[in-house]
């Protein structure tokens, strides 16, 4: 009796993973389909070049995968595409690292989340293989590149677009992300350098921890303490989103502008409510990631860092970005 | 209920009247080593690079931590509890000890005792709260306590990782001796000791005792409250220690840390074979449950499964190792 209880439970586990190694080589790009054996080792003549991401559970993180495995396609590569599920569980981002590095990949791209990896990646180094980071860059001397945004950039073109829709002396507002983390700083100075530079005013700057709900509450109270208020900068969507809601419920019209690009603010901007909002792009950090991995392999130069780009989304262009981002998902 | 430990009790008297040789026993009592043997064989055939000596030592080092938090977590489980504090209880411990030596300058080796003191004060006050104030059942105070160590780890640090550990305090989750990880080495001692204190001592005979029927242990004289104050405390302890690797491992320690290890540790000791109803289940099973989710989710990986994917094996494998106790004790009726 017992015996077959284990033995069913070791075939159902068995069979889980058939599938599962059916599901990976169907989801990890084209080449697969050739050869029904996963083994990179495999179609030897092609390179293979590994994509990491430090989460999944945001739709940025399945824009970069779906930019990585569109490279895998176009550049015809052994691609094999990893994510842990959040990026706050470094372990497991090291324990895929970890694992990766017994397949000997040629090339590593990596969303990393903090310097902690940097022992894991020395591996890599150690073993020649090129590290190429995007989204967050490590301060670790052995990567081939940094491909991302520029944060301070993306700040300065928010603020350059509200001093383009506001006049000199109009009062604005900033609310930040997590005071203290290095990407909401360079956000935040690159918006208040833009603005001030152009003869507007800053008259508060508050913190609502890129959270939705928060930003609702300090909207409130801006508004309430500083009535004249003509413009808003959000260090990201969410906020922006989470300020549009108190600024409709105040029966108020005050522009706002966000940075990211999810594809709940640019539904928002073709509505017509949100204003505008500075786009990343994941979607081309992977693309290119892959791209310059294979320039790595081939031991040609790859510039020290590279720049993602970032796009200014208002109405004219908001619905047309949507249905960009929707192909990519799938959706 | 005390019908059904009644019959485990008989169960497990019956099994060892039982010939070793006889292959039900055998299949009883080594199922989830054969799952884990044939769960290697497959991902050995699907994957080349799964038996290659990296890799190996790969899983041994990815499955230290949970080893230890589910070593530490089958003791509540043993009597008929639960402890959902460990993964909040090795932040707090982790993020004590990053205060006391990055910043305060302690010397790294006592901060290896406060990381290990601060868990298990932590665990003690699980029991304490357990049996003094007489809450109702471990599930509450622990989830209670689970908020509370994950609070006061963010207050501390004020929600920022400390980084800059010294080599000391790091060799436990990152040194190897030859190509061993230490945290595996780690893990292997203490599972003998947890295994010696389990089964020959009184206090791991009492344990058992107080999963099988806790009224009936209370009767025949076992201090039932101190052995679960020592339950309590020796699952904060693991969870220290379990921090201690985990600071190696990342190189910082980080306010949260650990979120969801309980869960993690809760599925290695059922999946190796202990009961949610208590009084059975072995340290040697509950390492081979910790292995089962290391060897899954290595091996996803390096078939390149997605985590989404992962997640879904992983729950369902938990299910089934329910359901196999379930059959067992329906065969047993």
């Amino acid at each position: 009796m017992k015996k077959k209880y284990f033995l069913t439970l070791s075939l159902v586990i068995i069979s889980a993973l058939m599938l599962l190694a059916g599901c990976g080589s169907s989801s990890s790009g084209n080449e697969s389909e050739e050869s029904a054996d996963e083994s990179i080792d495999n179609d030897s003549d092609k390179p293979t070049i590994a994509v990491v991401l430090k989460g999944s559970d945001a739709e940025y993180f399945k824009l970069a995968e779906a930019g990585a495995k569109q490279a895998f396609e176009d550049f015809d590569v052994n691609g094999k595409f990893l994510a842990a599920s959040t990026q706050t569980q470094e372990q497991e981002l090291i324990n895929i690292l970890e694992d990766l590095s017994t397949e000997s990949p040629e090339a590593l791209v990596l969303m990393p989340s903090t310097g902690s990896v940097i022992p894991t990646l020395s591996k890599y180094s150690d073993a020649d293989i090129p590290v190429l980071l995007i989204d967050t860059d490590l301060d670790w001397e052995d990567k081939v590149t940094y491909i991302g945004t520029d944060n301070y950039t993306a700040g300065q073109k928010a603020g350059e677009y509200l001093t383009s829709i506001l006049s000199e002396g109009d009062e604005v507002a900033i609310i930040e992300g997590v005071s203290g983390a290095a990407q909401n700083e360079a956000r935040v100075s690159g918006a208040k350098d833009k603005l001030e530079e152009h003869g507007l005013k800053v008259v508060t700057v508050q913190a609502a921890d890129f959270d939705r709900t928060k930003a609702v509450n300090v909207m409130e109270n801006i508004i309430t303490a500083h009535p004249n208020i003509k413009g808003v900068f959000t260090a990201n969507d969410e906020m922006a989103l989470g300020a549009l809601q108190a600024i409709n419920a105040s029966n108020l019209e005050i522009p706002v502008i966000g940075i990211d690009g999810t594809s709940d603010a640019l539904k928002s901007i073709s509505q017509g409510d949100l204003d505008a909002v500075i786009q990343q792009l994941p979607y081309q950090m992977a693309y290119i990631g892959v791209e310059n991995a294979i320039r790595a392999i081939n031991d040609e130069t790859v510039e020290e860092k590279i720049d993602s780009g970032i796009d200014l989304i208002t109405n004219e262009n908001a619905q047309e970005k949507l249905d960009e981002v929707n192909d990519w998902l799938g959706k | 209920m005390k019908e059904q430990t009644e019959i485990i009790e008989q169960g497990n008297v019956e099994e060892k009247k039982k010939a070793k040789y006889d292959f039900k026993y055998i299949a009883n009592k080594f199922g989830a080593l054969f799952g884990l043997i044939i769960l290697s064989i497959t991902l050995a055939i699907l994957s080349p690079s799964f038996l290659k000596i990296d890799n190996l030592m790969n899983i041994a080092r990815q499955s230290s931590i949970n080893a230890l938090l589910s070593i530490g977590m089958l003791l509540p489980i043993l009597t008929a509890g639960i402890d959902l504090s460990v993964g909040s209880i090795l932040a707090f411990s982790i993020v004590v000890t990053g205060v006391v030596t990055v910043m305060w300058g302690m010397p790294p080796v006592l901060g290896i005792f406060v990381c290990l003191l601060v868990g298990a004060l932590a665990g003690l006050l699980n029991g304490l709260l357990l049996t003094k104030l007489r809450l109702p059942h471990p599930f509450i105070s622990t989830l209670g306590t689970m908020n509370v160590f994950r609070g006061l780890a963010l207050i501390i640090t004020g929600a920022t990782p400390i980084f800059g550990f010294a080599y000391v305090i790091n060799f436990t989750g990152q040194a190897n001796v030859g190509f061993i990880p230490v945290s595996f080495i780690l893990v292997i001692v203490i599972s003998i000791i947890f295994h010696i204190f389990l089964t020959r001592t009184a206090t791991g005979r009492y344990i058992y005792a107080i999963g099988g029927n806790k009224e009936a242990a209370r009767l025949s004289g076992i201090p039932v409250d101190r052995v679960l104050i020592k339950v309590y405390t020796l699952s904060g302890l693991m969870a220290g220690l379990g921090g201690l690797v985990l600071i190696g491992r990342t190189n910082a320690a980080s306010p949260i840390a650990g979120l969801t290890y309980e869960l993690d540790a809760i599925a290695a000791v059922i999946i190796g074979g202990a009961s949610f109803f208590g009084g059975v289940g072995t340290v040697w099973g509950t390492l081979i449950g910790a292995m089962i989710i290391a060897v899954l989710r290595n091996g996803l990986n390096l078939l390149g499964t997605s985590t989404d994917i992962q997640t879904v094996v992983i729950g369902t494998v938990i299910i089934l190792a329910v359901y196999v106790d379930v059959l067992r004790r329906r065969s047993k009726n």
